[in-house]
């Protein structure tokens, strides 16, 4: 042991002298092999002082990679993405659609102090689409190449006190945890406050809850502001790194929604003869997903092209509609856990079905039939890596309305609808 | 309006209840003698047989070791939610830079070598093979032993299963990531693949030195036979050092520990595993 120390003194005492500089490194191993050759060091003691005084010497460039950067830069991160779409869409009694799009995300984040962090981002889209981030080619009527709008998608202010809870103000990614988009558009960012608790209990169990304010509309003139209530108890557990459980339960509570509200709806939602909300949204929802590593472990051949596969599935239900008060979403998805490099695939596949008021019509995912409730759906999704960062996507849905039209040529039949969307993404 | 406070209050109960409890608990791992030990499967099994040595030891102690990939235990470490990251590689330099930006210091620590053997049925008369010769086999590229001057027989290929380290190890020093072919025949231990080999003639495999005997040849690679010696040296290419990171020099019970993984009794237990120990 004392020889040991001996030596670790002595290359600590050449890797100072050498100004902690990579170039020193072939005579720090000449002086462990001399070291070994005259036994004070045995090879095992060699090799663990030469790699660990590399790996310092790599750390310690590192560190004043880190700190050459100003100040205010350290504090920052930014990231973004770009995707490229090719959108196909066949409706009965519509034309087919063939449109481009283009999105562009860019965010910045800033931590202030160690418990305080500032945040925001800009995004391409319209302001009177919070379900969408894309931009039409030649979408400009009349304005070839047009310039396109860039948009605030989110800003907001965060305080964690401790490492556990997490407290966030303004406009913010959705805290609401859903394993699918059936109730929730990705791309829609809440106006108002979240606490979200995230805690261990041990390394395999752990509980969050989110309790979160939305402000859908503010009204001066009664005092009376439209406002979701939202409270998220979840829990988390993960067995032996093989299997991984998250589950929640989703409480929704709106005041002043019931006979107030004209938003930017698909018109599906129930309307009284004022032509404003009938009914109350207030809904249960609860949530799971169930994901397994090498679920064939003991099938050589699947186990080597399908290394992970889940189950998810959401539930809701409203009590105030007489009718289409229910819906719910179940799917599967295997291939790679997260399609990160070239070859790397994905596979998911979803049935869904959300009742006429079984949820709020402005926050479902754009793309399922155009957004609406009252329809069932079939959306089967595979992504392929093309390397770091970069991957291509086929995304195809099969919807239909539940209810049959009443007027018009289709007039007793439901109304189908399909749309194929291909993707390249870009992340940065 | 009304409602609404009645409603807002209703969710402040709800936070606040569970929030008072758990912060009335404290944080996992904030016990004076608990250690987490998260990361690498491959070194997963010196980890546990460590531990449970050690708690034996030390009956004050509380060591829960996980796996999750290096990645994970290294992205742990760096936000503070484990105590010890295990790793079969060294640390990326990105990773370094995050652990900067987030204060902490990553400090390695090699507890073991990893050594892969390629073995051969002991009537083949191949006895050297290059690491581009090894990946074509187990690429499907080189599919008979007369293409590397051996007999005409078909080369059978034995791979272990996805999910161990010593595959993990086999795609990234020997593979460069690419995918071993269909038609391998996947083992779920280094023992079935030595059994397998020595029963099969035109069988090729690979497993950890800690399994090599005399019913299996091992193969030189780049001209270098596997051995303590030649792996331990760092001049044997199928070799590399596992790692035990913690944040800065450890000190208390996470150092008692790592000193523990690097004394003599520690590493009989990685030698009991089946990997090279340093002493």
């Amino acid at each position: 042991m004392k020889k040991f120390v001996t030596a670790i003194v002595l290359v600590g005492f050449i890797v100072l002298v050498a100004g902690m500089r990579l170039s020193y490194a072939g005579e720090i191993d000449l002086l462990l092999q001399k070291l070994v050759e005259k036994g004070i060091l045995t090879p095992g003691e060699a090799q663990q002082v030469k790699t660990e005084t590399k790996e310092e010497i790599r750390k310690e460039i590192a560190q004043a990679k880190y700190e050459l950067l100003p100040e205010w830069l350290q504090r920052v991160k930014f990231k973004g993405d770009f995707r490229l779409r090719y959108q196909f869409k066949r409706e009965r009694g519509a034309s087919d659609d063939n449109i481009g799009r283009i999105r562009l995300r860019e965010g910045v984040e800033v931590k202030v102090n160690d418990q305080m962090k500032a945040g925001f981002g800009l995004a391409t889209g319209t302001t009177s689409d919070p379900r969408s981030t894309n931009v039409t080619f030649g979408g400009s009527s009349g304005t070839p190449a047009s310039f396109k709008d860039i948009t605030v998608d989110y800003a907001y202010g965060q305080y964690s006190p401790t490492t556990w809870l997490t407290f966030t103000g303004g406009k913010f990614k959705n805290p609401i945890w859903q394993p699918t988009d059936l109730l929730w558009d990705t791309d829609l960012n809440p106006e108002g406050f979240n606490a979200q608790l995230d805690y261990r209990l041990n390394p395999y169990f752990g509980l969050f809850l989110n309790a979160e304010t939305f402000i859908l509309a503010y009204d001066s003139a009664k005092g009376s502001d439209t406002v979701l209530w939202a409270v998220q108890p979840g829990i988390k557990y993960n067995l032996h790194d093989w299997l991984d459980l998250r589950a929640a339960v989703t409480g929704y509570f709106y005041t002043n929604l019931k006979g107030k509200g004209k938003y930017n709806r698909q018109s599906t939602n129930s309307l009284d003869s004022a032509n404003q909300y009938k009914y109350n949204y207030n809904a249960v929802n609860p949530s799971i997903e169930i994901g397994v590593k090498d679920p064939f472990a003991s099938f050589p051949l699947l186990a080597k092209y399908i290394p992970y596969a889940g189950l998810y599935g959401d539930f809701v239900y409203n009590p105030d509609p007489e009718t289409g008060k229910s819906g719910f979403d179940a799917g599967i998805k295997f291939g790679a856990e997260k399609v990160g490099g070239w070859g790397q695939w994905q596979a998911r596949v979803m049935f869904a079905k959300l009742g006429r008021d079984a949820f709020l019509d402005i926050f479902p995912d754009s793309d399922r039939y155009s957004g609406k409730t009252n329809m069932k759906s079939v959306e089967f999704i595979l992504e392929y890596g093309l390397g770091k960062n970069t991957s291509l996507a086929l995304d195809y849905y099969w919807a239909e309305s539940l209810s049959k039209q009443t007027s018009g040529g289709a007039a007793g039949s439901n109304i189908p609808q399909q749309l194929v969307q291909v993707d390249w993404n870009l992340k940065w | 309006m009304k409602r609404g406070i009645l409603k807002l209050s209703i969710l402040c109960i709800l936070f606040a209840g569970p929030g008072i409890a758990v912060y009335a608990a404290g944080p996992y791992g904030e016990g004076k003698d608990k250690i987490i030990i998260e990361g690498s499967t491959t070194v997963l099994p010196i980890a546990q047989a460590a531990a449970e040595t050690f708690m034996r030891q030390n009956t004050e102690m509380d060591i829960s070791v996980r796996g999750g990939g290096s990645s994970v235990g290294i992205a742990s470490l760096i936000d503070k939610t484990c105590d010890i990251a295990d790793a079969s590689r060294a640390i990326k330099d990105i990773e370094l830079e995050k652990a900067a930006a987030n204060g902490v210091s990553p400090k390695a620590h090699v507890v073991a070598m990893d050594g892969i053997c390629v073995i051969v049925n002991n009537s083949n008369p191949i006895s050297a093979l290059n690491r581009k010769q090894v990946k074509d086999i187990y690429t499907g590229k080189i599919s008979n032993w007369s293409q590397l001057g051996g007999s005409n027989e078909k080369i059978v290929v034995i791979s272990r299963d996805t999910s161990s380290g010593t595959f993990e190890a086999f795609m990234t020093l020997v593979l460069e990531g690419q995918k071993v072919r269909p038609d391998a025949l996947m083992q779920a231990s280094n023992q079935a693949v030595a059994s397998t080999v020595s029963r099969t003639p035109g069988a090729i495999g690979y497993v950890g030195l800690g399994y090599l005997s005399s019913e299996i040849k091992a193969l030189e690679i780049d001209g270098v036979m596997p051995s303590k010696e030649t792996v331990l040296g760092g001049k044997y290419p199928i070799s590399r050092p596992l790692f035990m990171y913690t944040d800065n020099t450890p000190s208390g019970r996470i150092r008692d520990f790592i000193d523990f993984v690097k004394s003599a009794e520690g590493q009989k237990i990685v030698n009991e595993q089946g990997f090279v120990a340093l002493k």
